[in-house]
């Protein structure tokens, strides 16, 4: 695919030193048709590229965000683990100590 | 009992060495991870520029191609080939959105590493084995409240290490799954500076060749330092300017595609490099 886009860009090179070397106007235009072709022709080809990992794209970024879920749920659920160990500590305190005062 | 006794404090120890050994192991996974975590942000950051740039750079070259045709053909560029470039800024457009979506893992990725979770359940296990041991019937004695804690902290970062390796896996294929996309793209990237470029350098020729072109800022380096500026042309610029001006346009451009080759390859390298840390946290590089 490497050697493809550099013909193509090569063609697209030819045309516009073509196109500097016209002496006049009308030279240019009838090179016209053929430079948009070109134009044409190479940037499709670097669009095919692309295209070819669009299913990739897709499927990358959805596993991303499915395992940055899950990462997250996992952190908040430790911090949520000792938020409870801390309450439950607090209720055993309070426990105690309304225990002291009904002896 | 003396026995007893002994052999308790034998169980302790051996009990204590595991946990020791355990924590060891478990920080040692962490470590990795929030290295690999650190690199990960970085080698997204750089993505996300690197897309960005070359969307950039595509909306510079659809601006140079309407130069372009205005020039040659005193008419707007064509449509279809205008679209065209449009689709390329849409495919980048995608791309940076990945790379973002990268950034996003590596900080989750980041935070459960970097978490001191393991050290609050502790301290929280701490305080509640305390309260517990101040209830005069609760058996057990003064070796509680260590253990509990200790135990506690080993419990969450066992919790946390797995789910370290288990998200490095699936880290690891999706850094992979990018590199490999990255690479078999890098020649549509070089392409895509170079015809951007070669463009700029077109119609920076021509606007010369038309003597429309103030030649004075080239001159620049051999002036300003001392303190010189470059007289402007009464009527038009000399043939030797001129020549002067398209060897820097060339020289240049073309040190510009150097420069944006290296650093395309030099990302590639990169992203290898953070698919390889990652692996050392999964523990199986």
């Amino acid at each position: 695919m490497d050697d493809a886009l550099g013909a193509l860009q090569a063609q697209l090179n030819a045309i516009e030193d073509a196109l500097d070397a016209c002496t006049t106007q009308d030279q240019r235009n009838q090179l016209r048709p053929s430079y948009i072709q070109a134009q044409l022709n190479y940037q499709r080809a670097v669009n095919k590229i692309f295209w070819a990992n669009d299913p990739k794209i897709t499927e990358l970024v959805a596993q991303m965000k499915q395992t940055q879920t899950s990462l997250q749920e996992l952190t908040q659920e430790l911090a949520d683990f000792a938020k409870i160990i801390t309450a439950v500590s607090t209720a055993v305190k309070i426990g105690t100590e309304l225990a002291s005062i009904a002896k | 009992m003396k026995a007893e006794v002994a052999s308790a404090v034998r169980h302790f120890r051996f009990a204590a060495l595991l946990l020791v050994l355990g924590l060891l192991t478990a920080c040692k996974t962490s470590q990795e991870a929030a290295d690999a975590a650190a690199q990960l942000t970085n080698v997204s950051q750089q993505l996300t520029s690197y897309y960005t740039d070359l969307s950039n750079q595509v909306a510079e070259t659809i601006t140079l191609q309407e130069m372009h045709s205005q020039l040659m053909f005193q008419t707007p560029m064509d449509s279809s080939v205008r679209a065209e470039l449009n689709t390329t800024r849409q495919e980048l457009a995608k791309r940076v959105a990945m790379a973002q979506a990268l950034g996003k893992l590596a900080t989750a990725y980041s935070a459960l590493a970097n978490s001191k979770s393991a050290t609050d359940i502790s301290t929280a296990a701490g305080g509640l084995a305390s309260e517990c041991k101040s209830i005069a019937p609760l058996p057990g004695g003064s070796a509680i409240p260590d253990l509990v804690s200790v135990a506690s902290q080993n419990l969450v970062e066992y919790i946390r290490q797995r789910k370290l390796r288990k998200s490095s896996e699936a880290i690891s294929q999706i850094v992979s799954g990018i590199q490999e996309m990255f690479a078999s793209e890098i020649p549509a990237y070089k392409s895509l500076n170079r015809r951007r470029v070669e463009i700029a350098q077109r119609v920076a020729g021509e606007l010369l060749q038309r003597d429309v072109v103030d030649v004075g800022p080239a001159l620049a380096p051999a002036l300003r330092p001392f303190n010189l500026t470059a007289k402007p042309q009464p009527n038009q610029t000399t043939t030797e300017m001129r020549t002067m001006a398209r060897v820097a346009i060339q020289r240049t451009g073309e040190t510009g595609i150097e420069e944006f080759a290296a650093a395309t390859d030099s990302l590639s390298v990169a992203l290898k490099a953070a698919s390889d840390q990652v692996k050392l946290a999964v523990g199986k590089h």
